[in-house]
């Protein structure tokens, strides 16, 4: 395939298998060494890079993702005014000792600081948690990066020219020989077989072979994550439209996704891999582990389905019968998903990982509750990674209709020991079945605690 | 340079690593390379017996056993790793050959055809299962007073057992190395803590002298022990190949490979018997401390022996035995790691410790402080404390700055406190400085002076700190300062970069040359100065009683760790870290405060998150998704004091740093969880699952 795209402000067109991961064509064909391999998986960050001005990992990019597209690397960056001032600061702070996961660290840090030019701490940490570093224990390079905020603000306003700033320019996807259109991609899936790639974040982790080979992907690659159409959030009747190549960064700075997503989409894998990743991915995944299922479950997402000859709505709990198994055909393309716009009263989210960044769910669990007269009228619950796929219960939802939040502790303890039946652990290399069942019992209390713990609104909602 | 010595200044590789200049062995392409990918074994314990391989394309190679000239066993203190698997395999991940070639799609693929047939027989695979078949590799012991009659008179008898898990180093840069066979001579390059150890392995294996090798240092993205002995495994493995293709051979692991097949720390299973007297006294100690050291005994004995001799931690014990073995399992061998066993047993005695007080209802912190050893005692060998011991003092900084009396222990919402007390033996153990003798030349050319030495440049700061002490030496500017990247053909062999001895002693000898420079600098021509280390006179040791002083100083830390534990998960959050470190003189505070965080970091890890285990002999936890370092949002707050207490024998009075904070973090942690929740901790890491069990209660 002939890609055009632009690196480091120069046009680039390489005749390349689009399946390639970019840190491979940038190190290997590029020369671009800046770029380290640590981990191959999106875990270290040693491999990030600025696409279109954001932080990625580039060893969860297929090259074929990046048609039209600009990417910077720290062999441009550095010619920068900007660059020279984290340089000074990441000195002065001490922020580099190995080195190897500095050009990833300094351009999470650019990608921050386009965006944000005063990050406190918390921001600053949400920014780079996606870099790991063996050496420092992070502190120094949290103090690298303020300084050089605190330097770039003094620079502005003293007005200090950059030598040479990085441009950064959307192509016009148009001219090159790929879909634009959603038509277009129901017309290949209608006439081939291949696989979808909408951020690639889960499936070039599950198909890859190692450093310099192509993952193993058997089927040629559709690439949607570019669409326009698939891009989009839309506020129609009540009812939120999501594209399904939506990014889960995308998810978070939107006004009308609710807080209780936001909170369960936030806590998901690391800022530069919530870059590329998108809701639609995560939901054909149909991992048992995914963090966006538990909320879409709860709130009875519609999933639209849509192949050249048709389109239909199918509730999400009817889409995914297994892990990584769904109904959708082979000609089928996940347009939408669309969620009620709804508040609650109560929303409570927790995720039992290992670590507060980067960590797959051990469990995780989400709680949703509405009042009316004092009394509740809509609860949801929810429960992820803990069986094959999400466990609801509509029918011991219906048993909190009605109640007080003093009466629902009445009920706490048969509706806990018939979640319990429901709850099917396994064991694996990230925790055991008998914690899991506990934590879930904990994660369900904590749930009445907050009902509890709710003062009244008689405001309604 | 004029300045106070510990007053930071630039790194001196700092610009390289921030630009992405810097190169490190994979970003370095040669002519002609071809690739290597190792083909392991799949099984435990058994025989090979057979290997069937697709027909190669031209210029595709197997590198065997059979392709090795010399020995086939990987030199270090106990060479019994092979190069290559021969007739019988030992552990999940065991090289068994290389292939290699230019395109590692076609290499993949060829070894994606690669068939071995193997006998299965019986593997050990714990620490328990070896103990039942008695499958120990080394075994130690030592003692001083007399224990029997102590046990005798005793007042009370505490029998306990505390356990350790596997630490997997993660340096961010995997393993890597290039061998290059040219002019009849082999140049190896790649990432590494100790090229004369490479270049010695490599001895071996060609039956080489060592004029025909050069081993040269690439930039080395972090190391922590994962890079002492290890690498010589894979310069062996490509240096053969090389030799067969003809042809630079390049190796590099992938994260996954890395971790299934490199070095780990050693887990640990230490058991205590303790006689207590009148006034809440520990009259005797009983350690034993088992390690499982893997398939191969490599390196292990040395881990073993600083382990043993760190065991009692910063308490002097009149009547005490110790004893030690390394188990013999179907693992993936063990290795140095940040510590060297040393954090095993200090987490074992500092919990131990409070465990006792506890019992006795006496506050943890005045039982450790009525043991503390001080200038004058003697050590757990029967050697000397000979410098001053502060930790008294250290404690109060620490109490202060954490406002640890006055922290109340909020069981409610799981909040705790906990606190440890360390120290770590300075340079190798024993005998170790004096055998090795390492040796550095010091040259001025001109206006410039010339840094010759092996120790490497790995993260730690070495480049910047050697320069340093020369440069305040001499009063010249840093610029003035050369240190080319070692290379066994140019540098002498000023020992490996291990044991924190890098500043200490290589250091020292710099800094003993840079004197008599200083006093040489008019001479005319160009002026060469050359030292090799000798233990100060009034060192004693023998090496088959362990008797004596197995290091020449000490260095010590206190650590308070704050904790909370979430209430519903029960995972473990460190809010806060404080502590005090003694490592004589500060030769660069920003460095070591980098050094300090970054081990506390690793030792947070290790008692919390790093979770590995085995299931069969194979690793459950093989990528980084699994096995868990800290992420940024996983710190504590850290806060790093340090107190002056110059060592005459160190340079500028500088003592020991790098290995020294990875202990500290563990037993505070785990003190402060214990206080939190009201349950004992016995075992690291400690994890959300084994915390919902205790506490079910």
């Amino acid at each position: 395939m002939k890609i055009e795209f632009e690196l480091n402000n120069k046009k680039q067109t390489i005749q390349v298998d689009p399946a390639r991961r970019l840190l491979d064509i940038l190190r290997d064909d590029f020369g671009l060494t800046s770029v380290k391999e640590g981990c191959g998986e999106g875990e270290c960050g040693a491999c990030i890079i600025l696409l279109d001005g954001k932080a990625v990992n580039s060893c969860l990019i297929p090259v074929g993702m990046i048609v039209g597209r600009s990417i910077l690397t720290l062999e441009e960056f550095k010619k920068t005014g900007k660059y020279e001032l984290i340089e000074e600061s990441f000195l002065e702070a001490g922020s580099v000792q190995c080195g190897f996961c500095t050009s990833g660290m300094v351009m999470s840090t650019a990608g921050l600081l386009r965006v944000n030019s005063n990050p406190n701490e918390d921001e600053i940490k949400e920014a780079l948690a996606g870099n790991l570093c063996r050496c420092t224990g992070y502190q120094m390079i949290i103090e690298g990066v303020k300084l050089a905020a605190e330097k770039m603000s003094l620079a502005k306003s003293q007005s200090r020219k950059e030598k040479n700033s990085e441009t950064i320019s959307r192509k016009d996807a148009k001219s090159q020989k790929i879909i634009n259109t959603i038509d277009d991609a129901l017309k290949v899936l209608d006439d081939n077989s291949v696989t979808i790639i909408s951020g690639g974040t889960d499936l070039m982790v599950q198909k890859a072979v190692g450093t310099g080979i192509k993952p193993d992907f058997k089927r040629p690659l559709l690439f949607i994550g570019h669409l326009d159409e698939l891009k989009k959030i839309q506020l129609i009747d009540e009812k939120i439209h999501i594209g399904s190549a939506v990014t889960l960064n995308e998810l978070l700075v939107n006004e009308n996704i609710p807080d209780a997503f936001k909170k369960s989409v936030s806590e998901m894998a690391s800022f530069p891999t919530r870059n590329l990743a998108t809701i639609g991915g995560n939901v054909i995944n149909a991992s048992p582990a995914g963090d966006t299922l538990p909320f879409l479950y709860a709130v009875d997402a519609k999933l639209v389905l849509r192949s050249k000859q048709n389109e239909r709505v199918i509730p999400i709990e009817k889409f995914i019968y297994g892990p990584g198994k769904t109904i959708i055909n082979s000609n089928e393309l996940l347009s939408e998903i669309i969620i009620p716009a709804k508040s609650y009263d109560v929303n409570y989210y927790k995720k039992a990982g290992s670590r507060k960044g980067m960590t797959l769910s051990k469990a995780s669990f989400i709680g949703l509750a509405n009042f009316e007269n004092e009394k509740i009228s809509d609860v949801r619950i929810a429960f992820g990674a803990v069986a094959s796929t999400v466990i609801r219960s509509r029918e011991l939802e219906k048993k909190f209709i009605g109640k007080t939040k003093i009466g629902i502790e009445s009920i706490f303890f048969d509706i806990s020991t018939k979640y319990d039946k429901l709850i099917k652990p396994i064991d694996d290399s990230r925790s055991s079945k008998i914690y899991r069942k506990k934590v879930c019992k904990r994660m369900l209390k904590e749930f009445f605690r907050e009902i509890y713990r709710r003062e009244y609104n008689h405001n309604g909602h | 340079m004029k300045d106070n010595i510990s007053k930071a200044i630039n790194r001196v590789d700092g610009k390289g690593k921030i630009s992405g200049e810097a190169k490190y062995i994979d970003d370095v392409k040669f002519k002609d390379q071809l690739f290597a990918k190792t083909v392991r074994s799949e099984i435990p314990k058994g025989k090979i017996v057979s290997i069937k391989i697709p027909d190669l394309p031209n210029n595709y190679f197997v590198i065997d056993k059979n392709d090795i000239p010399g020995i086939n066993r990987m030199r270090t203190v106990v060479s019994d790793h092979p190069i290559f698997a021969e007739d019988e395999v030992s552990y999940i991940g065991q090289p068994i050959l290389l292939i290699v070639g230019a395109d590692r799609e076609i290499i993949n693929q060829i070894i994606n055809g690669i068939k071995i047939e193997y006998i299965e027989e019986k593997p050990i695979l714990s620490i328990e299962e070896a103990i039942n078949n008695e499958a120990i590799f080394t075994e130690y012991n030592y003692s001083k007073g007399d224990t029997e009659k102590a046990f005798q008179e005793a007042e009370m008898i505490i029998e306990d057992k505390y356990q350790t898990g596997y630490q997997e180093h993660i340096y961010i840069e995997p393993q890597g190395i290039v061998a290059e066979f040219k002019n009849d001579k082999v140049n190896i390059y790649g990432s590494m803590q100790c090229p004369f150890y490479v270049e010695g392995a490599i001895q071996d294996v060609l039956g080489w002298e060592a004029d025909r090798i050069r081993v040269i240092h690439s930039t080395t993205g972090g190391a922590f022990g994962g890079k002492e002995e290890f690498p010589s495994l894979l310069a062996c493995q490509v240096a053969v190949a090389s030799l067969k293709t003809n042809r630079p051979v390049k190796i590099i692991y992938d994260r996954n490979e890395d971790i299934i097949s490199s070095t780990k720390r050693h887990p640990s299973v230490i058991h205590y018997k303790v006689g207590l007297g009148k006034n809440n006294k520990i009259t005797v100690l009983m350690i034993d401390v088992n390690f499982n050291a893997g398939a191969f005994s490599g390196i292990s004995p040395v881990v073993l022996q600083r382990g043993i001799f760190s065991a009692t931690g910063v308490y002097n014990f009149q009547n005490l035995k110790v004893m030690g073995k390394n188990y013999k399992t179907n693992t993936v061998p063990c290795g140095a790691y940040r510590g060297f066993g040393s954090p095993q047993v200090l987490f074992g005695i500092e919990m131990l410790m409070i465990n006792i007080a506890k019992r006795l209802k006496i506050k943890p912190l005045d039982f450790k402080k009525s043991h503390l050893l001080k200038s004058g005692d003697s050590t757990a060998t029967n050697g000397t404390i000979r410098d001053e011991i502060k930790l008294p003092e250290m404690i109060k900084i620490a109490e202060k700055i954490s406002n640890y009396e006055k922290y109340s222990t909020d069981k409610k919402k799981f909040k705790g406190m906990g606190i440890s007390l360390f120290l770590h033996g300075c340079g190798f153990t024993g005998k170790g400085e004096n055998d090795i003798k390492g040796k550095i030349i010091l040259q001025k050319i001109g206006e410039k002076v010339f840094i010759n030495v092996s120790s490497v440049e790995m993260g730690q700061g070495a480049e910047t700190v050697l320069r340093k002490i020369v440069a305040y030496t001499l009063s010249i500017p840093i610029e003035h300062v050369a240190y080319e990247t070692p290379d066994t053909s140019k540098v002498p062999d000023s020992g490996p970069t291990v044991a924190s001895r890098t500043t200490m002693i290589v250091g020292g000898l710099l800094r003993s040359a840079s004197v008599e420079l200083k006093e040489r600098w008019n001479e005319k021509n160009e002026i060469t100065v050359t030292r090799i280390y000798k233990h100060p006179d009034f060192l004693k040791w023998d090496d088959n009683k362990f008797e004596g002083d197995a290091y020449p100083v000490y260095s010590y830390g206190v650590n308070v760790a704050e904790v909370e534990v979430d209430p519903v998960t029960f995972e473990i959050d460190v809010k806060n870290i404080y502590a005090v470190f003694d490592v004589g003189t500060v030769i660069d505070e920003r460095a070591l405060r980098g050094q300090m965080e970054g081990g506390m970091l690793q030792g947070i890890g290790w008692a919390t998150t790093e979770v590995m285990n085995l299931s069969k002999g194979k690793l459950v936890q093989k990528n980084m998704t699994d096995y868990k370092i800290p992420t940024m949002k996983d710190i504590p707050k850290f806060q790093c004091e340090f107190v002056k207490n110059p060592y005459e024998f160190g340079p500028f009075g500088a003592k020991c740093a790098g290995e020294l904070p990875l202990a500290g973090p563990p037993p505070a942690i785990a003190h402060a969880v214990s206080n939190a929740l009201s349950i004992p901790i016995k075992k690291i890491p400690i994890t959300p699952e084994d915390l919902m069990e205790a506490m079910k209660k």
